[in-house]
C-alpha cells in the first residue's frame, strides 16, 4: 500500500514514474550494462486538495485562487497517471453535526467480512489462471469475465461518448464494475453496477477538462 | 484613396489612439488630408516620433499587403466608416478607429446586448447568466461579452446554445485566445460569430487595457447586463461607461451578504432595471417579449428513485452523499441512480461533488 498525501506537492517526475509500476506490477531499472525489473505490484491511494487553498467548489465560493494558479497545481498530476486510478472520490468539507454525530455507523468488522467475501469470490472464480483479484485481468480473461448484458452496454456507450472515456479507463471503469458486481455477490455486471462506476471516474472531467 | 485604408494607416500606427483620433477627426473632416501631410498633426499634440512614423508608413503599398497579410491569417480589419461597424459604438464619447475582427462581423448587426460580470461567479449566478443569454440568443439577440473566465465565459456559452452569433471582445490581438482555457470557446465563437478587437494582432493581454475593452462592449450594445461583481470591479467600469453612453442598465440581484453582489444590488438600488429573466430585458429594450419558441421539451420520464432524488434536488444543490442520507438509500444506488439522470441531461455535477439540476421537468 502506498499513501501519497498532498499528490500535487510531489515532483511530476516522481508522479510520472508511476505509471509504469501501475500498468505493470513491475518496475524496470536500464543501466549501461544491464536491464533489471523488480516486482512493484501495490495499491496506490492519494490525497489532494482542489487547489492551492482548498476552497475550490466549496458551497460558499470562498476560493481565493486565481484560475492559472489552479489550473498550475492541478497540472501536475497528468492526464494518463488520472487515468491509471480506479476510483477518484470527491470529500465535502465535514459539517460541525457530522463531527458531533454519535449514532452508529456500519463498523469496520462488517465491511471487511463483505470484502473477505468478493475476494473470496474472486479467487474461486480465477482459480489456475494465475490471477487472484480483478485487477489484475488482462487480455482474454478480461474479455470472459468482465462482460455487459445489454442495458449495461447501452449505458456505457453513451458514457464513453458523453464522458469522454480513453480505452483505458473504460477498461478500469469495467473492472471497477466487476467489483462491484462481486461485492453484491452478483455473477453478472448488471447496468446498475456500470452507473456507480462510472459515478467513480467523474473527477478528471471536472477539474481537468476545458471548464464547459 | 480610400478612406478605409487611411484609418487602417491611423489604427495600425502606434501612438494613435481613440482619444486622438477624436481630436484628429475633428479638425480634419477629409482625413485623406493627413495621410499626404501627416506633420499637420504636430499643432494638436501628436508627438514628432509618432509623426515620424506616421509619415514612414504612408504608403498605400505597404498598408495594402499588411492588409492581405491579415487577411491571409483570416483577420479583417473594420473602420469607423465601414458598414459592418456597429452603429451605436460609432456615436460613443471616444470610438476605436477600427476592429480587428475574427469571424463574422456582419451577423451582429441586428439586436445586440451586453452581458459582463466578475471572473468568479457563484455557481447561481453563471448558471443564470447562462439561461438568459441562451434565451436572448434564441430571440434572435447576439451577446456581446468579453470572452474572461466566468460571467463572460457563461455568458458566451449560452449565446452559443441558443443559436445566434454572438461577439467577444478581447482586451489583446484579436489572434490570441485569452485567457487561454477558453479556446474551445473563442474557436467556437469565430465560427459562429466575430470576435474584435481594437489592438493590433499580436498585442499581449494586459490589465490596462480591459477598462477600454468595457467601453467597446457597452458601446455596442442599447442594454447592459451587470451580472455579479464588487463595488470596484471591471464590471463597475462597465456600468459607468453605460449610464455615461446613456444605456439600459440591468442588474442581476443577488444575495445582499455576498460580495459579488454588491455592485448588481447598489446599481437597483440607484434605478437599474432588475433582471428576473429573458423576458424582462427584452420587454424593456423593446423587442418583444420572449418571442423565442419555448421548445417544447419531451416529458422525462423518471423511474422512483430518480424522481425521488430529482424532488430532493429541487430544494436546493446536495453532494451524492447528503442526498443518500436524505433518501435513506444506499450510497451505491445513490450513485447509479444519478449516472443515469446526468446521462438524461437532468443533473450536473458541480466542483465539490455538488449535484445541481440542469433541465427541470
Amino acid at each position: 500500500m502506498l499513501f501519497l498525501d498532498e499528490l500535487p506537492e510531489f515532483e511530476r517526475a516522481s508522479l510520472e514514474a508511476l505509471r509504469q509500476p501501475l500498468e505493470d506490477g513491475c518496475v524496470s531499472i536500464s543501466r549501461a550494462n544491464a536491464r533489471v525489473s523488480y516486482p512493484a505490484r501495490f495499491v496506490l491511494v492519494a490525497a489532494m486538495n482542489p487547489c492551492p487553498c482548498g476552497n475550490f467548489g466549496s458551497p460558499d465560493n470562498n476560493c481565493r485562487c486565481t484560475t492559472q494558479q489552479i489550473r498550475r497545481y492541478l497540472s501536475k498530476i497528468s492526464g494518463p497517471l488520472l487515468d491509471r486510478i480506479d476510483l477518484h472520490i470527491e470529500v465535502a468539507r465535514v459539517r460541525y453535526e457530522e463531527l458531533t454525530d454519535k449514532s452508529p455507523a456500519e463498523p469496520s468488522s462488517v465491511i471487511a467480512e463483505r470484502v473477505e467475501a468478493a475476494r473470496r469470490l474472486q479467487r474461486e472464480r480465477y482459480k489456475g489462471t494465475g490471477v487472484f483479484c480483478n485487477a489484475q485481468l488482462t487480455g482474454s480473461l478480461f474479455n470472459k469475465y468482465c462482460t455487459l448484458d445489454a442495458a449495461g452496454d447501452a449505458l456505457m456507450r453513451r458514457a464513453f461518448a458523453a464522458m469522454g472515456f480513453t480505452a483505458r479507463s473504460f477498461k478500469r471503469v469495467l473492472m471497477v464494475a466487476r467489483t462491484i458486481a462481486d461485492l453484491a455477490g452478483e455473477s453478472t455486471i448488471s447496468a446498475a453496477h456500470v452507473a456507480e462506476a462510472i459515478q467513480y471516474r467523474a473527477l478528471d472531467r471536472k477539474y481537468w477538462g476545458d471548464g464547459r | 484613396m480610400k478612406d478605409d485604408l487611411v484609418l487602417y494607416w491611423l489604427a495600425s500606427t502606434d501612438g494613435i489612439g481613440a482619444r486622438r483620433f477624436s481630436t484628429i477627426k475633428f479638425a480634419f473632416p477629409d482625413i485623406t488630408e493627413i495621410f499626404y501631410d501627416p506633420y499637420a498633426l504636430r499643432e494638436y499634440k501628436v508627438p514628432q516620433n509618432v509623426c515620424d512614423s506616421l509619415k514612414h508608413r504612408a504608403n498605400e503599398d505597404l498598408l495594402r499587403s499588411e492588409l492581405h497579410m491579415l487577411k491571409e491569417r483570416s483577420i479583417g480589419f473594420v473602420s469607423i466608416n465601414h458598414e459592418d461597424y456597429p452603429e451605436l459604438l460609432r456615436h460613443i464619447y471616444d470610438p476605436p478607429i477600427g476592429l480587428y475582427v475574427r469571424g463574422d462581423l456582419s451577423c451582429i448587426k441586428q439586436k445586440k446586448f451586453a452581458i459582463v460580470g466578475t471572473r468568479k461567479p457563484t455557481r447561481s449566478g453563471a448558471a443564470n447568466v447562462r439561461k438568459i443569454a441562451r434565451e436572448l440568443s434564441e430571440s434572435g439577440v447576439s451577446i456581446v461579452s468579453g470572452m474572461a473566465a466566468g460571467i463572460d465565459a457563461a455568458s458566451h456559452v449560452g449565446a452559443l446554445d441558443g443559436g445566434t452569433p454572438t461577439c467577444a471582445v478581447l482586451g489583446c490581438g484579436v489572434d490570441i485566445p485569452y485567457p487561454p482555457e477558453n479556446i474551445n470557446i473563442y474557436e467556437d465563437i469565430v465560427q459562429n460569430g466575430a470576435v474584435v478587437s481594437e489592438y493590433k494582432p499580436g498585442t499581449p493581454s494586459l490589465r490596462i487595457y480591459f477598462p477600454a475593452r468595457n467601453r467597446i462592449i457597452t458601446g455596442m450594445c442599447p442594454g447592459v447586463l451587470i451580472a455579479e461583481g464588487g463595488k470596484r470591479s471591471g464590471a463597475s467600469i462597465s456600468a459607468n461607461y453605460a449610464i455615461n453612453e446613456n444605456r439600459e442598465v440591468f442588474a442581476l440581484p443577488g444575495d445582499i451578504s455576498s460580495a459579488v453582489s454588491e455592485l448588481p444590488n447598489s446599481l437597483i438600488a440607484d434605478g437599474a432595471h432588475i433582471a428576473l429573466g429573458s423576458e424582462s430585458i427584452l420587454s424593456a429594450l423593446g423587442w418583444g417579449t420572449g418571442a423565442h419558441d419555448e421548445k417544447i421539451a419531451e416529458p422525462l420520464s423518471l423511474d422512483f428513485l430518480q424522481q425521488r432524488l430529482y424532488n430532493l434536488l429541487l430544494a436546493g444543490d446536495m453532494t451524492a452523499s447528503e442526498l443518500a442520507e436524505a433518501s435513506e438509500t444506499a450510497p451505491g444506488e445513490v450513485f447509479s441512480t444519478l449516472t443515469m439522470l446526468e446521462l438524461m441531461g437532468v443533473t450536473e455535477k458541480l466542483p465539490g461533488g455538488i449535484i445541481h439540476i440542469c433541465r427541470r421537468q
